[in-house]
């Protein structure tokens, strides 16, 4: 189901002509998860148009083909609900996201930067959830974005944020913790209960 | 020609009376005052959708809580995919009636901006060129010291049509977030933002719906009645260029 959701997205983001205007996979994949783990169910409406690159608007030269893009993106925001539903850890190419030397590749840095910045036009909805400091919930929030951060830039030139970095765990452990990681936060976010 | 459908089936409740119903999709007319999803234990609207017509719906777009007015939900992942495609190509065009008590900087014309998040979960518009929000409007003399709004916006953006009013001085009559609260709470009944019109083709058949307000005292009014039923179909109006 997982391989499935994202085999199928791939598939749909290898099309010249998506690959030509839509942002990469990897970061499509980042943004949908992020989207998707969301407090509040965000529409498609309002966040299909943000899978597109920068200033432009999504445009198709065939209408079959915008269709499969929808439903292939559709499909994979489903699985990534699906997951947090059941507290499943999420099924993503982390396999694609290092290199032989144990480094980020630009598919893992991608992806990050992609979760990265869904969250941030979300960040108001997380806010709203007035999560308690030091509760589970905020500890996996807080934990996730650090992580994300670190795979997202791990060459950031600011000495503090260097020096926060030395003391994350590498990135294999990263990479390995991700998936269960998120599908637990989404897990959270996405359930009716108590942030006491 | 777009099909004009605008005749309301019978199915009514506190949530929403129905619009239009076909294999592939539904359109509703969601009241005032609901959550969209069902929140604190209540159901929201597409929930409610789901009971009455007994079937699983697709929510592809949405309605703010005050804002009352159409929507389409689609009944298969198929067609909330198809619906989804339109809807990122804004191949659906969407038309608000907005009412306000201030009057507006320009009566007509483009307002055009980012939008970032504010205090109070409040969104605002900002001159960054990312996440531009577009929204083309025209405002109309409607009764004493109330003036209609018709409002066109060009993304989904969340608030957009409450924060790009508010941009020109005009933020909509009782809008909890936007207007002066203390004012607004002991004269209005309801924000009176209503999604009027919808315009959208779909497997090569064109569908035009329009759906009146409901609720709220201004809406209900003579004034505004005959007003808005001197425009007719709202995309023949001159409108502004992008």
């Amino acid at each position: 189901m997982a391989d499935k959701a994202y085999q199928l997205l791939f598939n749909v983001c290898e099309i010249p002509e998506i690959k030509k205007n839509a942002r990469e996979c990897s970061e499509i994949i980042g943004f949908i998860t992020s989207i998707a783990a969301a407090p509040i169910q965000i529409e498609v409406e309002q966040w299909m148009p943000f899978l597109w690159a920068e200033d432009s608007a999504p445009s198709f030269s065939d209408e079959q083909m915008a269709v499969d893009f929808a439903a292939s993106t559709l499909h994979f925001y489903e699985h990534c609900l699906s997951c947090y539903q059941q507290s499943l850890p999420l099924s993503l190419p982390t396999d694609q996201w290092l290199d032989e030397g144990l480094q980020v590749t630009a598919q893992g840095r991608v992806f990050a930067a992609g979760y990265l910045s869904a969250f941030q036009s979300i960040e108001a909805l997380w806010q709203s959830l007035n999560l308690q400091p030091g509760s589970e919930p905020e500890q996996l929030l807080q934990t996730s974005l650090m992580l994300l951060s670190k795979l997202a830039s791990p060459d950031s030139a600011d000495a503090q944020i260097q020096l926060l970095f030395s003391q994350l765990p590498d990135m294999p452990e990263i990479v390995d913790s991700l998936p269960a990681l998120l599908g637990r936060l989404g897990h959270f976010s996405t359930q009716d209960i108590a942030y006491a | 020609m777009p099909k004009i459908d605008s005749a309301e089936l019978s199915v009514y409740n506190a949530y929403f009376s129905l619009v239009f119903e076909n294999s592939d999709f539904v359109v509703i007319n969601k009241q005032a005052d609901i959550n969209f999803h069902s929140e604190d234990g209540e159901f929201g609207v597409v929930v409610a959708a789901e009971k009455a017509l007994a079937c699983k719906l697709y929510s592809v777009h949405r309605l703010d809580k005050m804002t009352s007015g159409l929507l389409l939900l689609a009944k298969s992942s198929q067609t909330a995919a198809q619906l989804a495609a339109l809807f990122a190509e804004r191949r659906i065009h969407k038309y608000y009636l907005a009412l306000s008590d201030k009057k507006p900087k320009k009566k007509q014309g483009l307002i055009k901006g980012g939008m970032e998040k504010s205090r109070r979960s409040m969104w605002k518009l900002t001159q960054k060129k990312d996440n531009v929000a577009i929204t083309q409007f025209f405002s109309f003399f409607c009764s004493e010291g109330i003036r209609l709004f018709i409002v066109k916006p060009h993304s989904g953006k969340t608030h957009q049509i409450r924060v790009a009013l508010k941009s020109i001085g005009s933020p909509v009559c009782g809008d909890p977030l936007y207007a002066e609260k203390a004012a607004q709470e002991s004269l209005y009944d309801r924000g009176y933002l209503h999604a009027y019109q919808l315009d959208f083709s779909l497997n090569k058949q064109n569908y035009s719906f329009q759906a009146l307000p409901k609720q709220g005292q201004l809406f209900l009014s003579e004034a505004f009645l005959s007003k808005i039923h001197s425009f007719g179909r709202l995309e023949k109006l001159p409108w502004p260029k992008t």
